[in-house]
């Protein structure tokens, strides 16, 4: 076959070239075109604001992405009626990180790579948050860890100079509610986490509220994020004899393990409670099986005009009620925007600036601020009780707070939080 | 000599088109670590189908070595334990061993008991990796580490690190090629058409089968350091039998009997992947449908297609 | 540690069992009769979820278990014609690609047709609240599920040992070509067969939406379990398919509560010790694959 002359080799020869060259080419018009048809190209480039937003549209968190991405976009809007910050109009470009790491990492460098964003909005697994900020770091771009919960996104040497969490530390959530359970049910927990940083640090900053309570850890469990049969690890937790079982589980974990909760009977044997729950899960749970105590970000029960005014235009705009996770959407972007605005440029570092000690109205009764050395916003924390049957009037109504701590009692001091954010 | 004119030629011509890709790249909306993507792909793709073309051996588990290897490069790479010019080499010798002594355990079972086996030890790899917290990062994966210098040259920047890479996708080529040209090549053929016949004649099938399995690990190995430092992070879904698919997908739907079939596959699986993704998160529904398509229709892939008629 | 707590775990793991029992006897009729390892079961199983869910608003649980399986079953038949029955004869290399494809495939249409979150998914209002089994309190819906899948097995068992069709398929497991050249049409059994094997996938799919509710990656979950049972039990073989089943649900149960980080490394390890071994299997038959 080698060394075969004549036209038929040279004819398959060429077809062949031309196939690699054919693929080749749609490579890189592919490449082109989703350039292209992504966004404005860089003519426009001064004239606006591109921003990347990050969240997961499929994976055990789909839920949870679809909200916060529709609370940002709200946030745009109302920049973009206003003229848009530092002048500019805001265009957002939004990729599925599918609850996975390592799929974030490749969105990620997408929108900056091919995109050109200067700023990441979003993210739900702490996972993803924590691949995403060693990935934004390196590039120099401003990343808004949305709803990332764990503490290590500003805590330790995870924590980076380009990330900012606009929502509570697990820490936050634990000293919010395991007070609460531990006055009212009992010191003696199991718990059930899932196995990766959210869930550890929701596990550890528990723990160590019980302790300081005289407590006692009677059994613990780890369990896979994606796990769908909670049977045999409540089985476990049932022989264990705890007064609460803390799950620190989200999403479709966590809808699976509640309504096993209830199948196997142990209501009526414990309490239940975790550092978070939300609407987008309780609702897929009924309003049967919704029970026990959670650390909550914010609810729409919370009392404040920015609340309800922001409630309003949700339910306008999408038909529905917004969980905490479409009003940390919104404020993670607004507060972005609100940097550019006030740095009165899209540079990344001078925003930065502009946001470090900035304080603003967070939509709760006090005030909330971007903290300078870790980039925690410190906020009001809640603890949210789950209502359940007769007691839910509106089928979107189905927590109640309970509890409320202020940002400053609850979140990491200078002394527990030895993370040094890098030099600008 | 181990490559013909013709070997040469194309494999220039191709090394050509793909030495101008940063230069393209971002003039038309691009980027440039999207054609590194592809190049790296090509290189397991390249290196997978000398098991799957060359010798007809199904494997659903490289995606473990691919995995080792990423994972290695990291830990290596990590607080400056050793240098770059050190932690690849090691990362695919770490590779290549794994390959040999799972290779010589499993090799001598086959057809589908083979493959499940493959699918065994790449899921025992990702569990592992998905709960040794402590070593791998679990399901955070491995961050803290990030490509700098390689033997005094930068590879930080997108464009170095593009050549970067593009030197060891010239370096897999040749071998590859040069590999299929030779007798040891053409005896995987013969145990690929044959292996009764094969056996009558007296090559020892299974040494050659495990020599297969082995180099194509490797090759995988290669482009898995390659790709933890093209995201500066290694994950556990590194070493899913998914992802093994995926190889496998680049493989048939490029072409088996093809030598650049699988780099085929690999752009078209980067292509599909990247812009559908724009605009819709379902790419996987046109990605598997073309695979189902050339698995019934296509078995010889794109590049089949060209040599007469239509592959059948 | 106390025997009610290991007593539980066991019963808990024959229960869980009981799934990957349906799942395997599905796999294992189409890989003994076709030589064909379907790699779309899973996908299948969760259809039969998805299409539970929109009977069931109409005609209730009951309506969705009678109906929804049937129509996995019917869209098998279409598949296996249109496209499994492409690859017989061929590399059964072939039909493990084909169905990969396939499976990669469907799972996007469950994502385009229903949305990429779960949807809830509720047992029947009698069967939702527990039973007190003194060493535990069990949900009255998973001892429904246990008994209506042991007497799916006596039916199964029944069909294949004492009717003619199902003796026919045993016979084609055991030799298919034998059977074809005996006067039987094999273009009609396969079909059959494989209509049968993505019925009881789909009809896995219905029982098990109530338990852990309904995503599109829920066939992810037990497609590996499932090819695990039928190494285990072997290809083939009907009890094999029972034994693996429960000793899989099992082990899983045992090494959560004695050992629960190895819980899933495990099931991948008896995979490979079974396949080097003894491939195949508990009851299987020697040289079927090699």
């Amino acid at each position: 076959m080698k060394d075969e002359k004549g036209t038929k080799v040279s004819r398959r020869n060429f077809l062949k070239l031309s196939g690699i060259s054919a693929a080749g080419a749609a490579g890189v018009l592919g490449g082109g075109l989703s350039g292209v048809l992504s966004g404005p190209r860089e003519v426009f480039a001064k004239e606006e604001l591109k921003v990347g937003i990050l969240d997961p549209y499929s994976g055990p968190y789909a839920d949870s992405g679809r909200e916060q991405t529709n609370g940002a976009l709200i946030a745009v809007d109302e920049f973009n009626r206003k003229g848009g910050a530092a002048g500019r109009l805001v265009t957002t470009f939004q990729e599925d990180t599918a609850t996975n790491p390592g799929t974030a990492v490749q969105k990620g460098k997408k929108l900056i790579d091919e995109v050109g964003v200067k700023y990441i909005v979003g993210t739900v697994a702490s996972n993803v948050g924590l691949a995403v900020s060693a990935l934004c770091q390196e590039k120099k771009v401003i990343y808004m860890s949305v709803g990332c919960h764990s503490d290590d996104i500003t805590v330790g040497d995870k924590a980076h100079r380009y990330t900012f969490r606009p929502t509570c530390s697990n820490t936050m959530l634990a000293r919010a509610t395991a007070s609460y359970i531990a006055e009212k049910f009992g010191k003696k927990w199991y718990f059930i986490t899932s196995d990766y940083s959210w869930g550890h640090t929701g596990r550890d900053a528990f723990k160590k509220v019980l302790a300081a309570k005289g407590g006692k850890v009677v059994g613990e469990d780890l369990t896979p994020l994606g796990t769908t049969d909670y049977s045999s690890y409540l089985l476990k937790v049932r022989n264990a004899r705890p007064d609460v079982v803390i799950v620190s589980l989200y999403g479709n974990d966590l809808v699976s393990c509640i309504k096993q909760f209830n199948q196997f009977g142990m209501r009526k044997e414990m309490q239940i409670g975790g550092p978070l729950n939300g609407l987008e899960m309780a609702r897929v749970i009924g309003k049967d099986n919704n029970c026990g105590y959670w650390g909550m970000p914010w609810d729409i029960t919370v009392n404040t005009k920015g609340s309800k005014t922001f409630t309003a235009n949700y339910k306008a705009k999408y038909g529905k009620l917004p969980s905490w996770r479409a009003f940390l959407g919104y404020v993670g972007m607004q507060q972005l925007l609100s940097g550019i605005d006030r740095a009165k440029s899209p540079d990344p570092k001078k925003v930065i600036v502009a946001l470090e000690g900035h304080s603003f109205d967070g939509l709760k009764a006090n005030k909330s601020y971007w903290r300078d050395w870790d980039h925690q916003c410190i906020q009001d924390t809640y603890c949210g009780r789950a209502k359940s049957g007769a007691e839910v009037k509106d089928p979107d109504d189905l927590f109640e707070i309970v509890a409320m701590k202020k940002g400053d009692e609850v979140a990491h001091t200078r002394a527990e939080n030895p993370v040094k954010l890098e030099a600008l | 000599m181990i490559w013909s004119k013709k070997d040469i030629l194309w494999i220039g011509a191709v090394g050509g088109l793909f030495a101008v890709l940063p230069l393209l790249l971002p003039k038309i909306g691009s980027s440039i670590p999207v054609g590194t993507e592809i190049m790296i792909w090509g290189i397991f793709a390249t290196g997978f189908n000398i098991l799957l073309g060359g010798t007809g051996i199904l494997s659903f588990g490289h995606a473990a070595f691919f995995g080792l290897a990423g994972y290695a490069t990291g830990l290596l790479i990590l607080k400056d334990r050793l240098p770059l010019a050190l932690a690849i080499p090691a990362a695919v010798l770490g590779a290549f061993l794994a390959a040999a002594l799972i290779g010589a355990l499993i090799i001598r079972k086959r057809g589908i008991y083979f493959a499940m086996l493959t699918i065994a030890f790449g899921q025992m790899f990702y569990f592992i990796a998905s709960q040794w917290n402590s070593l791998t990062g679990g399901l955070d994966g491995l961050t803290g580490f990030k490509r700098t210098v390689f033997l005094g040259f930068d590879i930080k920047p997108e464009v170095n690190f593009f050549y970067f890479v593009f030197g060891f996708f010239l370096l897999t080529l040749l071998f590859v090629r040069a590999l299929l040209n030779s007798s040891i090549g053409k005896t995987l053929v013969a145990i690929r058409e044959n292996v009764h016949r094969a056996e009558f004649l007296g090559i020892d099938v299974k040494k050659y089968q495990h020599f297969a399995f082995v180099a194509s690990a490797t090759f995988s190995g290669l482009a898995g350091a390659l790709y933890a430092l093209l995201l500066n992070f290694a994950f556990p879904e590194l070493l899913h039998w998914k992802t093994s698919g995926d190889a496998v997908l680049m493989s048939v739907i490029g072409g088996m009997r093809a030598f650049f079939g699988p780099l085929v596959g690999a752009g078209i699986f980067v292509f599909l992947r990247d812009i559908i993704s724009t605009y819709t998160i379902h790419w996987a529904l046109p990605l598997g449908a073309i695979f189902v398509v050339f698995v019934l229709f296509f078995q010889k892939g794109i590049l089949g297609i060209f040599e007469r008629g239509n592959g059948r | 540690m106390e025997l009610s707590l290991l007593l539980s775990q066991l019963f808990n793991g024959i229960a869980t069992g009981m799934l990957y029992v349906l799942m395997a006897m599905g796999l294992t009729i189409i890989m003994g009769t076709m030589g064909v390892v379907n790699f779309s079961h899973g996908v299948l199983f969760a259809f039969g979820a998805y299409f539970a869910y929109l009977i069931a608003e109409k005609a209730g649980f009951f309506g969705a278990l009678l109906m929804a399986p049937v129509v996995v079953g019917m869209i098998g038949m279409v598949l296996e014609r249109g496209l499994v029955a492409r690859v017989y004869g061929k590399d059964p290399l072939y039909g493990l690609l084909l169905t990969f494809g396939l499976a990669m495939a469907l799972e996007e249409v469950i994502r385009i047709g229903w949305g990429t979150a779960g949807l809830p998914f509720s047992a029947p209002g009698f069967l939702s609240s527990f039973i007190d089994l003194k060493i535990m309190f069990y949900p009255a819906y998973r001892l429904a599920v246990l008994g209506f899948i042991l007497l799916l097995i006596a039916a199964l068992w029944f069909f294949l040992e004492r009717t003619t069709t199902g003796k026919i398929v045993r016979a084609g497991i055991q030799d298919s070509v034998m059977v074809g050249i005996l006067g039987v049409n094999t273009k009609a059994l396969f079909t059959g067969v494989f209509g049968l094997g993505t019925f009881l996938a789909g009809l896995a799919g219905v029982l098990a939406a109530p338990m852990a509710g309904i995503m599109p990656t829920m066939g992810d979950n037990v497609i590996m379990p499932s090819f695990i049972v039928i190494i285990l039990g072997g290809i083939g073989s009907f009890w094999g398919s029972v034994t693996g089943g429960l000793m899989l649900g099992i082990i899983v149960s045992l090494c959560i509560q004695f050992v629960p980080a190895v819980a899933e490394l495990s099931m991948y390890l008896v995979m490979a010790l079974v396949l080097l071994v003894r491939p195949r299997g508990l009851f299987g038959e020697e040289g079927l694959f090699e």
